[in-house]
This record gives C-alpha cells, structure tokens and sequence, in this order.
C-alpha cells in the first residue's frame, strides 16, 4: 500500500471519529438555523403585553381626542393630573402616561413623552409614535384647511425593485442581492474559519507526532515529505468533508424552515391586524425565492478549490512552524505572522462586500494569501470573467506548490531537532539545507 | 570471514559545521548482537539514522545483506529509538497496526501479527486501551512488538534496556536473544559498557565520529589484556615477597596483582606458586573491563556512561 494513502487513512480516521469533530459538524449548523429562527420568530412576534395609555386630561385635548386604539393599545384620558398619573403609573408595567408639549399646536417641531415603569420595547415605541403622528397630523391638517379625502386623493405607494443585467446577454436575470450578500459572507468566513481551525490541527498534530517522539519511528518507515503530505491531504479532506456535511445538515434544516414557514402563512394568518407580520412574511418569501435564484451550483466548485489551496498554502506553512519546535507554546513565534495574511480579507469584508467589483476587491482576489476568502464574495455578489478566476486559481496553486516546497524541507530537518526554538535564520538555512 | 550482514563503508554526515560521523567503517556480522558504544554525542544516532533510511550520508555507502542500502531495506528493518514514541490518545493495537502496515505489512497479516505479540508479552487484555492507560513497563512492551513484530532481519536498539525494570529488562533480554537464535542481526547502541559485556558479541567503540576499534568481543579484550594475574590465597602474605623479580601489588589480604618480569608468562608464574607454602583459591588473567579499554582509548576527559545529553539531535 501506498505510505501517503496509509498515513492519509489513518490521520483522516482521527480526526473524524473524534466526538468534537461530530459535535462540530452537526452543532454549527443548529446553531446558524438557531439564529435564523429566533431572528424570524423576533419578526413575527409582536408584543403580546396590552398597554394602557393614559392621558392627562388638560393635555392638548383637541390632538389626544384623534387617537385611535391599537391591537395592544387603549388611549384613556384621565381627569388625574400629569404628576398623580405618573405615581399610578409606577406601580404597573401595563399603564403609560403621556404628555404631549404645547408647542405641538402650532409649531413645526414638538415632543411626546412616555413614562412606564420598564424600558419600553422599540416595537412599542415606534407602534405609539405611529398613532401620535397620525393624530397630530390630522389635527394639522384640519387646521390647515385640508380635507381627509383630499390626504386620501394626495396619497401613493412607492415600490423600489432593482434588476439585475446580464453582461453578455443583456437581459434581466432574477436579483438575488440579499441572499448573495449573505452567502458571500458567510462563505467568506466560513473559509476563514475552516482555513484556521485546521490549519492549527495540523501544526498540533506534527507537534504531538514529534513530542511524543512517534517521529522517529514513522520516519524509519516513510520519507518525511509522504509523511507531510499524507498529513496534510487528509486534514485538507476533513475539512471538504466538514463543509460537505454542514452544506447537506443547513440544506435539511433549510427544507425543513421553509415547510415550516410555509405552513404559517396561511390566509388568516394574513387577515390579521397589523401590519408588521405581513411584511415580516413577505420578507421571508422574497428570501426564499431569491434563495431559488441564487447560483448554489458556483459554491460547489468555488468553494472545495479555495479551501483546498488556502489549506495547502497556511497549512504547509503551519506544518513547517510545528515541525520546528517542540511545543505548542514555541510555536507561537511562527504562527503569528503566518496567520497575519488570514485575517486581511476579514478586515476589509465590509468594504469588499459594499462593493466587490472595487480595485481593492479586485486586487485581492488575485493575491493568493487573500484570495480564498475575497473571490468567494466577488462570485456570489458579481460576475467575475473566468480568466479572472483562472487566474487567481494558477497563482493560489503555485504559490502553494512553493510553500509545500518550502515546508518540506524545514519539516524533514526540523521533526528530528530537539531541545532548542530555531529562529527564522536557522529555518531559512534548512531551506537551503541539501540532503 | 563471511560476507556481513551489514557493512558501512567509509560513511560521512556533517551537519552544517560539525562533523557527525568521520569516515566510518563497520561489519556487522550475520545473525550477531553487535554492540555500538560510545558517549552521548558520539554519533552512534547519526550512525543508526544513515542505516534506517532516515538521513543519507554525505560520503560513502552502506551494504544491507550485500547490497547499496536502498529505501525499500527499511521494511527488513526494525528500529526501537531510544526516546520511545508512542501516540497517546491511541489505542495500542491501532497503532501497533498502524506502524507494521507503514512497514510494508499487509492489514490483515499485522492484525495477526500484533494480536499474537500482545498476548505473548501479556498484554492482551489492554489491546483496545490508549497509551496513558499504561504503565511505563507496559509501554516499552508495546514499543518492542512494533519494533519486531514485522520480522525484520535487521534489529537496530538504541538504548533498548533505558528506563525498564528489571523484570522486563529480562523479558526484553530473552527476546531479543530468541530473534538472534532465529537468525536476526542485532545492532544495539548504548552508553553503558556493563550490559554489553554480557549481551554482545561484537563491539565497535565510538567516539566523536570515529571508530576507535572493532572487533568481537574475546579479542577485543585480549588485545588490551596486560600481562597481569589475579591470585586469592591463604598463607603467609610474605611468601609472595620471595618471588624474585615479580611485582607484586597487595589488594587487600588474601588478594594480590602480580606482575611477572620482562619475557615471563603466567605458567611460570603458576607454577613458582604450586610450589610456594601457599593454599591457591583462585587464579587468573587479569581482563581489563570494557569500562578500562574505552577510557584509556578516549582518555579520561570523556568518561562513559557519565554523562546524559539533553536531546536526541545531532549537536548542530
């Protein structure tokens, strides 16, 4: 047998029967779906808790008489004073006191104010403000000599709806911007993530290998270079596989939200007061059928060879740094400015998101240390030419090809040097080291 | 003299400015326990590195049963290093497995093969159990099958007795002489000269990358024997002082070191005392002890066995 396919085997096997492997693969997506109900059900959800509002009877009647209760709401106006409201008021989270400023009446700007005894929830407020408006504006417009019919006659509803071009074709193709924002950067950092975390389980795993001396032992039976690349080919696979089950565990739980979601919109459901849970629907549905639009089929191919070749590039790099030391702890030295060129992308998401087809998202997208993580966004959000990710595929697999060089021969020099932390110039000499 | 079964000929390492191992040239014979001695440092692990495979050497070649040393001989090798290494979160016939299959095994053949060597060093309760589950004698245990449970013809033990209790240091001992008796060449590198005096029957002496000397040990030790006799007797200690021309050191009473005078052997010695007053008890060549032989080789600056180098690496 082959010692890479054996070393391959066995290091693959490790790691993927190892219960936090399981854990990961199955909790992150929990986790993701977790958000994305919670978020939804925060939606849909609109404050259960009836208020009571009252209103001190010499506050600026003629305004305060206009409003009109809500679903959770009731305007009272009390024949109490502004300070024997305030006190009742203390005593129960369900009764809000409201003033209204004279200046209200007759001038362009004024104020409302709310006491309660806890901090209102922001659905609340904005519910209140609502009616505060339409009253005062009523009142306004009255005064003004407007007529309710003509507001009616002056009223419209502007639609925003923005199509996207296809460069060759000319044609609308179906936008898809919301859903591809979000994968780009969840791809992104997903990326970012995977590249991390084993990158580091493959340092430590070169670092047990040598500090439990097991080394030695292997060494007398494969080349060091077989023994590298066999490490690092299977940890590469654990990733593709890690990525490979969470895309099937989000697509399940996907499926099962979107039956889920489906099974609530139903026409009394829709019928019901307020507003807000319409849109919050409507919102949803246009996700899902962007969603529908979005080129899931780009994420497969992109995906699996971005990884691969930022793994075999920081990875190559991170196994030649645990090669050289004896513990986790010397390591450190190497690691960070290995790790430096990682995190760049993450610091520029927010503009390369903002505008992927920018020169810096350009630039990026060809520098291999960054590329991984910047052409992922560009393809979600844009069109980016094939020669341009060809490209940036040959100067990713070159660069790594020189890495894996590189880490080779400080790999075979370094797992049998004990006892002291190399520095960057003993490293360089083992570069050069023939043998 | 049969072709060995391994042979070294004039091999050179350097490691960037220290030479290592300096023109090296060793017979290993057929089916013997050859003894590599020498301080920490020597260059014994360069030595044993160059015959595993693990570094060529700059200059020179090796003959592994009468050919160039080539990777695939590594598969009729079995090397114990001395830091012994072991995955820890690993079950140990897992790993047993997995190093023989690395050997060039095949999966089911060093199943068996692991299987049979567990049970046989009475460890076959533990199989399925990690590395930390056992104590320290069980763990060189499992070092020794996966250094031999894939039959090599080439035994290569760096230190194999260091750290091992007594008992097992015996059980490892009669293995390793049953693998002799099967016809595997034993090559075994240590400090310590007394446990090679009983074990080995072929030494080379090594210090800072030079061979000092070589040979099987009985002309080893006549070469530097002196002319030079151990005698116990009773009597009269002043019977001895009568021997013309004979020197004679006084060891403590009853016990003397006799010197005969230029051109005398030990039969005329023998028989002045067959004639003296004196009762004989013992009588005997005075043998140097290997521990003697290497100091007055090296000098005493290095004394063997004193010394623990802190690390396996070759001093860079």
């Amino acid at each position: 047998m082959n010692k890479i396919w054996i070393i391959f085997r066995q290091e693959y096997l490790n790691i993927v029967r190892k219960p936090a492997f399981l854990l990961g693969t199955f909790l992150v997506p929990l986790g993701f779906a977790a958000i994305f109900v919670i978020q939804i059900a925060a939606t849909l959800n609109v404050e259960k808790e009836n208020y009571k509002v009252l209103i001190p009877q010499q506050s600026l009647p003629e305004i305060t008489a206009r409003l009109t209760p809500a679903e959770n709401l009731t305007f009272e106006a009390s024949p109490l004073s502004e300070q024997e409201l305030i006190r009742q008021a203390a005593g129960d989270e369900t009764l809000i006191v409201m003033t209204l400023s004279e200046a209200l009446k007759d001038k362009k700007a004024g104020t409302v104010t709310f006491y309660n005894n806890q901090n209102l929830a922001k659905p609340v407020v904005s519910q209140l403000e609502k009616k505060v408006k339409e009253a005062v504006q009523g009142y306004k417009n009255e005064v003004n000599g407007i007529t309710a019919d003509k507001v009616e006659a002056a009223k419209f509803e502007l639609a925003v709806q923005t199509e996207k071009l296809n460069e060759k074709t000319g044609q609308i193709e179906e936008s898809s911007e919301n859903i591809a924002t979000g994968v780009g950067f969840a791809m992104s950092f997903i990326m970012y993530m995977l590249m991390a975390i084993y990158g580091s389980i493959l340092m430590q795993s070169i670092i047990d290998e040598k500090s439990n001396r097991v080394v030695e032992v292997i060494v007398s039976s494969a080349e060091p270079f077989q023994m590298l690349l066999g490490k690092t080919l299977a940890i590469a696979s654990v990733g593709i596989t890690q990525f490979v089950l969470w895309t099937l565990t989000t697509f399940l739980i996907l499926t099962g939200l979107s039956v889920f979601t489906a099974g609530m919109v139903d026409p009394a459901a829709m019928q019901q007061p307020g507003v807000d849970t319409a849109q919050a629907m409507s919102m949803v549905e246009g996700i899902l059928v962007e969603a529908q639009n979005f080129n899931w089929g780009m994420l497969l191919w992109a995906f699996p060879l971005y990884f691969l070749g930022g793994f075999f590039l920081y990875g190559s790099l991170l196994a030649a740094a645990g090669s050289a030391v004896d513990n986790i702890q010397d390591a450190q030295q190497f690691t960070t400015p290995i790790m430096l060129p990682l995190i760049v992308p993450m610091l520029f998401i927010y503009n390369i998101i903002q505008n992927p087809n920018s020169l810096l998202a350009f630039v990026f997208s060809f520098i291999p240390f960054f590329s991984p993580m910047t052409m992922l966004i560009r393809l979600s959000m844009s069109a980016v030419p094939w020669y341009e990710v060809l490209i940036s595929l040959l100067l990713l697999i070159g660069t790594f090809l020189g890495c894996i060089w590189i880490a080779g021969k400080i790999y075979r020099t370094g797992i049998l040097m004990y006892g002291k932390k190399p520095t960057f110039k003993e490293l360089f000499r083992w570069v050069m080291f023939k043998g | 003299m049969a072709e060995p079964f391994l042979r070294l000929d004039t091999i050179s390492k350097a490691y960037d400015q220290h030479q290592a191992v300096d023109r090296v040239s060793l017979s290993i014979p057929r089916g013997s326990i050859y003894g590599l001695l020498g301080p920490n440092g020597a260059g014994k692990t360069s030595i044993i590195r160059m015959i595993t495979g693990i570094t060529a050497p700059d200059t020179g070649q090796i003959w592994f049963d009468g050919e160039p040393l080539r990777r695939e001989h590594t598969h009729l090798t079995g090397y114990m290093p001395e830091e012994r290494g072991l995955y820890k979160k690993m079950k140990i016939r897992e790993q047993a497995i997995y190093l023989l299959v690395l050997k060039g095994m095949r999966e089911q053949d060093a199943a068996r093969a692991a299987d049979r060597w567990l049970d046989r060093l009475g460890l076959g309760e533990w199989k399925n159990r990690n590395t930390t589950d056992l104590s320290k004698g069980m763990q060189q245990k499992v070092q020794f099958i996966i250094t031999v449970a894939h039959e090599p013809r080439l035994l290569i033990l760096d230190e194999p007795f260091s750290g091992l209790d007594p008992v097992n240091a015996r059980l490892i001992e009669d293995e390793i002489r049953a693998l002799q008796r099967q016809g595997t060449t034993i090559l075994f590198s240590t400090h310590r000269l007394e446990q090679v005096e009983e074990f080995c029957d072929h030494i080379a002496l090594i210090n800072q990358g030079k061979v000092m000397l070589e040979n099987d040990i009985v002309t080893v030790r006549k070469q530097f024997q002196k002319n030079e006799y151990f005698l116990e007797y009773e009597g009269d200690a002043a019977a001895l002082d009568q021997l013309a021309g004979y020197t004679i050191e006084h060891t403590k009473p009853g016990a003397a070191l006799i010197t005969p005078p230029e051109g005398q052997d030990g039969k005329a010695l023998l028989r002045l005392l067959i004639e003296s007053p004196l009762g004989i008890q013992r009588f005997e060549q005075h043998l140097p002890r290997l521990n003697d032989i290497f100091i007055e080789l090296v000098g005493g600056a290095t004394r063997v066995g004193m010394q623990q180098a802190p690390s396996l690496a070759p001093k860079a």
